[in-house]
């Protein structure tokens, strides 16, 4: 059913597009300024902020985010994917607790989570490493992680699975040629959104980081935080042509409303 | 597997319970080789619980399945070497057909020159040559039905088993497929057992029906004898349309049927309540005063084939049905005397299932 | 033949194993660091000895007592209720415009408005930064044009962190209120149209009530994530208006009191936690049926 809108509605629409996409069109000018502090560029274009980011130390922190990103949504999906089979295809005692619990660090604000993993690191004397900060990074994303597995194991029809195993498949076999190839497409859709959520994490990270494992969003915060110059501009362009590439992907792959709020395929 | 003496599936005591609801209670089936048997019966009797009971898929609460004299207690579903086809199909959707009824015999570890022309025979069986590279998606509900068919085929299971396969699919495509799915069956004669609640269906395919009520089988036996000697009411009136009408021993060593008595037939039940089965194609309309039973016309319908006659008499309401000779029927209203064969007639006990749907 | 009894019904271990390792998991990077926190924030702190382990009331004594936190969580649960009123106001409607769009715009539309979840925080708050600071185009244009003569404040201001604050979580609230509209069934709406309510009858009685456990849900999430947003706060408000979470930050990782961090940090949870709790137990009087996440 479509109505039309009518046009105070349109105007309502383009006021509020406007409000969300003005910041980051903003950014992105402001980027190829060709001067040596932040202007709005309106005659002459440069590229010279984009190429100082390749000497900057924003580089090593993109590789060291990435790496987090990449370790932490993989982690998250190892142990999300095996915590959503028992909830999906069993029936066991304490079966709703589990799964609610799973879900709870949605509920604790990330401060929180970093301030703990602070305490508990210092407390434990480990020091920042990559280990403590994946392991925070595979906490907070596992939710995302958990909760499109449901979805994608909830969709799924147990009788072809009984298919395959009256054809004289094992439990292996039916795993990896017949369930795991059809659910795939909805661990992907989590795993993308695990490896953004870690990718774009500051609040937690900034308790965590150190010197050598600084993230990009970490970075930047510690950047801004000085000073507010043309360079932190170009990364940010930089990053949101990143993102739109991405959101791009999702939307073809699995359409970034459904995978937003949690619905898989 | 052993060729064993007796049938070739044996199913004894089979029950199976979830929490209070008992789904399937002590199910006896015997079914020999090549054989092909429906299992009959209203939304939730038990139909599938049984079926994946003997495939393995649910474990039963007690009993054996036998087959080929072999306990299937202990033997995992994926050694049972038995051929399903699910009510909705469950083909592999990431796989191709050729993939799909390839994926049994890859299992078995069948060659792969040998497994091709397999997979081809099975595709030529069902007629679906020349779709081998489709998706599953991109097949009609009906070539999904016969990939389905030739996948549990191709491995040349001991025992067939099909889940209403074909109630996904409309009524015509339904009729034509049921035609296939027998000429299939007959040659490569293949134990068989067909569960749905499509009682032309089941009349139509079987060489036994098994009727199925509330988890118990209430008669197990060919077509024609389930239709003509329906061991239970709830038999009779499952099974095509009939008239339950109550009847008792009066002391006069006969039947009472409203103002009629009827002769004692030896094989009627000595005690409890009794209904008196009579379908109502075999019953005639005859002059008031002749015949067994008067009645009056209470609504003369008419479908074209057929008329339907109902009827108030003194034992209740009567349903007959005659066929169309193109003469006008009796008129509502009328007196009218009711006839039938005495052989027509069977003396039923009435459980409070039975009398339900009279 | 007897009936034997082959499954006696049993707990299975394998859903426990299959869940452990996420729950071992969770038990140490979330149950323990947490205890480890409320613990910390009654422990006490002195510049000259730093953390003691006797016990005291005294971090959150001094929280209770002094103005000056006082006007820090006014300031943050101010925030994160204007946050939310704002994105409710605007983003309900903003839902329902693209509901009515047809297929096309609607897609595009909502990649632009959903979009931005993907970016990083930082980067969207950078963007009010040079949009509306004292060099921003907005400022500049204002000058230029000789409409004012002192730049506006906008960074540093409270109505500067509300207003970056609701373009980072609006959508979120969208979102929400999106999915519940297409769980709706379109024909309601025309059949209250049909027995003759007005339009904006039909969109008041049959609509609203109809998404708004949508509305309900994506407010509790803003009001959630506003409540103890860092990144926002911390690079419009700056050192001069902190909100719990900044000052959480600046305790641990300037002052390095940590008692009373963790004590700040102990009292924003257990009060998102208290509202989200009393709001769910509210929405779900009203919409015991109907209400899912
Ligand atoms: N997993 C289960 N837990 C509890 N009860 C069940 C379960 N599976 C089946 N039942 C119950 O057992 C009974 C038989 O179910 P079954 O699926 O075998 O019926 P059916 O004859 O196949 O019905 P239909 O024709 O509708 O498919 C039903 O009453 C059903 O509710
Ligand atoms: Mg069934």
């Amino acid at each position: 059913m479509t109505t039309r809108n009518g046009w105070l509605a349109i105007l309502f629409h383009t006021l509020f597009v406007g409000f969300i996409v003005a910041p980051l069109l903003m950014v992105v000018w402001v980027a190829f300024t060709p001067e040596g502090y932040l202007a709005l560029p309106l005659t002459r274009f440069s590229l010279r902020w984009f190429i100082a980011i390749l000497d900057s130390d924003f580089i090593p922190a993109f590789w060291n985010s990435l790496l987090l990103g990449v370790m932490s949504a993989t982690l998250s999906l190892a142990l999300s994917v095996p915590a959503a089979v028992a909830v999906v295809r069993h029936r066991f005692p304490g079966r709703d607790a589990i799964a609610a619990f799973f879900l709870a660090p949605l509920m604790v604000p990330h401060l929180i989570i970093g301030v703990s993993m602070l305490r508990f690191v210092s407390v434990m004397g480990f020091g920042g490493s990559w280990i403590t900060l994946t392991a925070s990074h595979v906490l907070i994303i596992f939710p995302f992680a958990f909760r499109l597995a449901l979805a994608a194991l909830v969709g799924f029809e147990r009788p072809v699975e009984w298919a395959a195993i009256s054809l004289g498949a094992d439990t292996r076999t039916v795993w990896r040629r017949v369930t795991l190839p059809i659910i795939m497409p909805g661990l992907a859709g989590g795993w993308i959104l695990a490896f953004l959520q870690s990718f774009d994490e500051l609040t937690m990270t900034i308790f965590m980081a150190t010197p050598g494992t600084t993230t990009l969003p970490v970075r930047m915060y510690q950047y801004l935080s000085d000073n507010i110059d043309p360079l932190i501009a170009s990364v940010s362009a930089a990053l949101i042509i990143f993102s739109v590439a991405v959101m791009a992907l999702i939307e073809r792959l699995w359409g970034l409303d459904r995978l937003l709020s949690g619905k898989g395929r | 597997m052993t060729e064993a003496e007796g049938p070739f599936l044996r199913v004894a005591g089979l029950t199976k319970r979830y929490g209070e609801v008992i789904a399937v209670d002590d199910l006896a089936l015997e079914v020999s080789r090549g054989e092909f048997v429906s299992l009959l019966g209203p939304s939730g009797c038990g139909k599938t619980t049984t079926l994946q009971m003997i495939a393995g898929f649910v474990e039963p609460t007690g009993g054996h399945v036998l087959i080929g004299g072999r306990d299937m207690v202990r033997v995992p579903p994926n050694k049972r070497n038995i051929g399903i086809v699910f009510q909705s199909y469950a083909l592999f959707p990431h796989m191709t057909v050729a993939e799909n009824v390839a994926f049994g015999l890859e299992m078995r570890k069948v060659p792969s020159a040998e497994r091709a022309s397999r997979v081809r025979a099975a595709l030529e069986m069902v007629r679906l040559q020349g779709l081998e590279a489709r998706l599953p998606r991109q097949l009609s509900g009906g070539q999904q039905q016969r990939v389905a068919i030739a996948r549990a085929l191709v491995v040349q299971p001991d025992l067939l088993l099909l889940d209403e396969p074909l109630s996904n699919l409309d009524a015509k495509l339904r009729e034509e497929l049921r035609v296939e799915l027998r000429d299939i069956q007959r040659r490569v004669s293949i134990t068989t057992i067909l569960v749905t609640h499509d009682q032309s269906e089941a009349l139509l395919l079987s060489d036994r029906v098994a009727v199925m009520n509330h988890g118990r089988l209430e008669q197990v036996a060919t077509p024609l004898d389930c239709y003509e000697k329906p061991a239970s009411a709830f038999v009779a009136t499952f099974l095509g349309r009939c008239n339950l009408l109550p009847v008792a021993r009066n002391g006069a060593g006969g039947l009472q049927l409203g103002p009629a008595t009827l002769p004692v037939a030896p094989d009627t039940p000595a005690s409890g309540a009794l209904a008196l089965a009579l379908r109502p194609e075999r019953i005639s309309l005859v002059a008031e005063g002749a015949g067994i039973l008067p009645g009056t016309v209470r609504a003369a319908l008419f479908n074209g084939e057929q008329w339907l006659f109902r009827i108030e008499t003194e034992a209740g309401e009567v349903q007959v049905t005659r066929a169309n000779d193109g003469a006008p029927a009796a008129a509502q209203g009328t007196r009218v005397g009711l006839a039938w064969d005495a052989a027509s007639a069977r003396v039923l006990p009435v459980g409070e299932n039975g009398a339900a749907r009279g | 033949m007897a009936e034997r009894a082959l499954a006696v019904p049993r707990v299975s271990a394998l859903p426990y194993l299959l869940s452990a390792p996420g729950l071992i998991l969770y038990a140490v990077c979330l149950v323990a660091p947490l205890a480890m926190t409320a613990l910390l924030s009654f422990y006490t702190f002195t510049m000259a000895t730093g953390i003691s382990t006797s016990m005291s009331l005294a971090n959150y004594a001094e929280i209770l007592a002094d103005d000056y936190f006082h006007t820090i969580f006014a300031r943050t649960f101010g925030m994160a209720l204007a946050v939310t009123l704002i994105s409710v106001l605007i983003g309900t409607p903003e839902a329902w415009i693209l509901h009515r769009m047809n297929r096309r715009w609607r897609a595009a539309f909502l990649l632009v408005i959903l979009g931005p979840l993907l970016i990083p925080v930082v980067v969207r708050t950078l963007g009010w930064a040079l949009f509306l600071g004292r060099n921003g185009i907005v400022n500049r244009t204002l000058t230029e044009l000789g409409l004012v003569t002192t730049p506006i404040e906008f960074m540093y201001t409270f109505t500067g962190m509300v207003v970056a604050l609701t373009h980072v979580l609006c959508p979120f609230l969208v979102l929400a209120v999106w999915a519940n509209l297409q769980r709706m069934d379109p024909a309601t709406e025309a059949a209250a149209l049909s027995l003759g309510a007005s339009r904006t009858r039909a969109v008041l009685r049959v609509v609203l009530p109809q998404i708004m456990p949508g509305v309900l849900s994506g407010c509790l999430i803003v009001f959630t994530l506003a409540a103890s947003a860092f990144a926002t706060p911390a690079i419009i408000g700056g050192r001069r208006l902190k909100v719990a979470a900044t000052a959480t930050y600046d305790e641990f990782l300037n002052s390095q009191n940590w008692p009373l961090g963790a004590a700040i940090a102990v009292l924003l949870l257990v009060s998102i936690l208290t509202i989200v709790l009393v709001w769910n137990r509210a929405v779900e009087r009203r919409f015991a049926a109907s209400f899912q996440g």
